[in-house]
């Protein structure tokens, strides 16, 4: 049975001019509800993740009490930066073994609105990806987390600062034709080297921002929602891994397993790593972009630096990536992060991201990333 | 610097426990010879009881990074601060602090010995790591 993507919905991101979170989520579910051609009351399976600035018992039951909706399923998936990977994955399964035939997920945080921005961040770093007995006595933050990889891959591979650059400021470009985008301003090098440093070596613009947003995804089966035809996006095939939680447990400090992931996601597939035409890569920093295109198997460990320098990563290069401008650029709305990288994925193979178009999009790649590198999550999308 | 404390009474109390007597106590299987880290009950290959063993305290930096930016309100004067991984002799990698070493000259393969630190609770100390002599 073919599963496909019928209907997205995305707002700004950036600060919410909504009242709270609930507000943000019920307003993309109606968003990608119309985009779908559906009536909300058709869905009957409802995923979410749950708000940190926002929390239920069973977050995805007040979201559907908000709707004044009641789906069959009302399930809260908890899987960081790969849940909504997760979600599609999940729904496939809903909809293969026909316990629904319309799934709505949505992932949404007020991080700067929901809650103090300080309340936030603090909170984060408690219970985010920060172990909390072995590392948050010695006072970890999540920048420097990734700032000790990023040490880590500059010692053992001669990655250079002006390679994360490289990463952040075509993320910036990227982000100047989209209009949800929360960093559009233009960023040269000059103010990239300018920027304060945050946890050596990651300056500020290393760090995707702090955002209110998220997005929301309807998925059933092919043919089942007539309005939709032309515009739906199949989902061909989805891979997972997880090697730790906790940087203190990982076995590596420069390789980690999103390439098990992809495997496990083009073998459901049927096709190989040049197959695939676009990728939306997890960058919550610039170093996770290279260590997870390297990881990947897209380019040769330790060369990735390099090679996005030199535009093999760029949107007319040989394997375009973010178009939208990454969770670096376009935002990182805390627990929803990572839905703006399926929502892209959607819109391009559609044909419909206007002057940020991938012209040849035919299949594209949607990783997710739970914790520092801990978890990953794949989609593979093709054009219908 | 200060240290927030570890959450009390859980599988890695002795840990803690070792730290607060001047110790670098870490998880060892007497049937495999291998330390292990994290702590965890049992042993990662043998799946048999694990015992606590003294560390000789040296080790080199791994990797490291300079908080400029505390997120916790206690830190907030601490930046800048020094978190690293410190490989130990014995083969394990740990979390910890680089203390008296100014951020402009720490750097991998800096060779380390352990000191300990108090924590905001009392009795609870924490290993931390300062150059071994000569370096710097």
């Amino acid at each position: 049975m073919s599963v496909c993507i019928v209907g997205v919905g995305e707002l700004p991101q950036g600060r919410s001019p909504l009242p709270d979170t609930m507000a943000l989520h019920g307003e993309l579910c109606r968003l990608a509800a119309e985009d779908a051609g559906i009536d909300l009351r058709d869905v009957d399976a409802l995923l979410t993740v749950s708000p940190r600035s926002d929390p239920y018992l069973i977050h995805a039951a007040a979201l559907a009490e908000h709707l004044a909706i009641e789906p069959a399923v009302t399930f809260t998936v908890e899987a960081g930066g790969a849940a909504p990977a997760a979600m599609v994955e999940l729904a496939r399964g809903f909809i293969s073994n026909g316990t629904a035939r319309t799934v709505l997920i949505v992932a949404a945080d007020m991080p700067l609105g929901g809650v103090t921005r300080d309340a936030y961040v603090n909170r984060l770093s408690e219970i985010g990806p920060v172990h909390p007995d072995l590392e948050y006595p010695y006072g970890a933050t999540v920048p420097s987390l990734f700032g000790l990889v990023a040490r880590s891959h500059m010692e053992r591979y001669e990655t250079t600062v002006e390679h994360l650059a490289a990463v952040a400021l075509q993320n910036r470009r990227a982000a100047h034709s989209h209009p949800n985008a929360h960093l559009r301003e233009p960023l040269d090098r000059a103010a990239y080297h300018a920027s304060r440093m945050i946890a050596d070596p990651l300056r500020l613009f290393d760090c995707a921002p702090v955002s209110d947003g998220g997005g929301a995804v309807v998925i059933t089966t092919a043919g089942h929602v007539s309005g939709a035809a032309g515009r739906s996006v199949n989902v061909l095939g989805a891979g997972f891994s997880s090697g730790h939680l906790h940087l203190s447990a990982a076995p590596s400090l420069t390789e980690f397993q999103a390439g098990k992931a992809l495997g496990a996601a083009l073998d459901q597939a049927g096709c190989n790593r040049h197959d695939v035409d676009l990728a939306l890569v997890y960058d919550c920093f610039t170093i996770a972009m290279l260590v997870n295109l390297e990881d990947m198997g897209f380019v040769t460990k330790g060369e990735s630096g390099p090679a996005f320098a030199e535009g093999l990563f760029a949107l007319d290069g040989r394997l375009p990536v973010n178009p939208h401008g990454g969770l670096l650029s376009h935002g990182h709305p805390a627990r929803a992060g990572g839905m703006g990288n399926l929502i892209e994925a959607v819109v391009q193979l559609r044909g419909e991201a206007g002057a940020r178009q991938v012209g040849s999009a035919e299949i594209a790649m949607v990783h997710g990333m739970g914790g520092a590198f801990a978890t990953h999550g794949i989609l593979l999308l093709g054009q219908s | 610097m200060k240290h927030p404390a570890p959450r009390a009474g859980r599988e890695v109390a002795p840990f803690w426990n070792a730290a607060a007597g001047n110790r670098l106590s870490l998880p060892y299987c007497e049937a495999c010879a291998a330390f292990q880290w994290p702590p965890r009950g049992r042993c990662i290959r043998c799946d048999g009881a694990v015992t606590w063993r003294d560390s000789a305290g040296t080790g080199r930096v791994a990797s490291y990074s300079v908080v400029r930016r505390a997120v916790n309100p206690d830190l907030k004067e601490e930046v800048p601060y020094i978190v690293a991984f410190v490989e130990l002799e014995e083969g394990v990698r740990l979390f910890t602090n680089i203390v008296g070493v100014a951020p402009e000259d720490v750097h991998v393969g800096l060779n380390v010995y352990c000191r300990f630190e108090a924590t905001m609770q009392p009795g609870i100390a924490v290993p931390v790591f300062a150059a071994s002599q000569g370096e710097g």
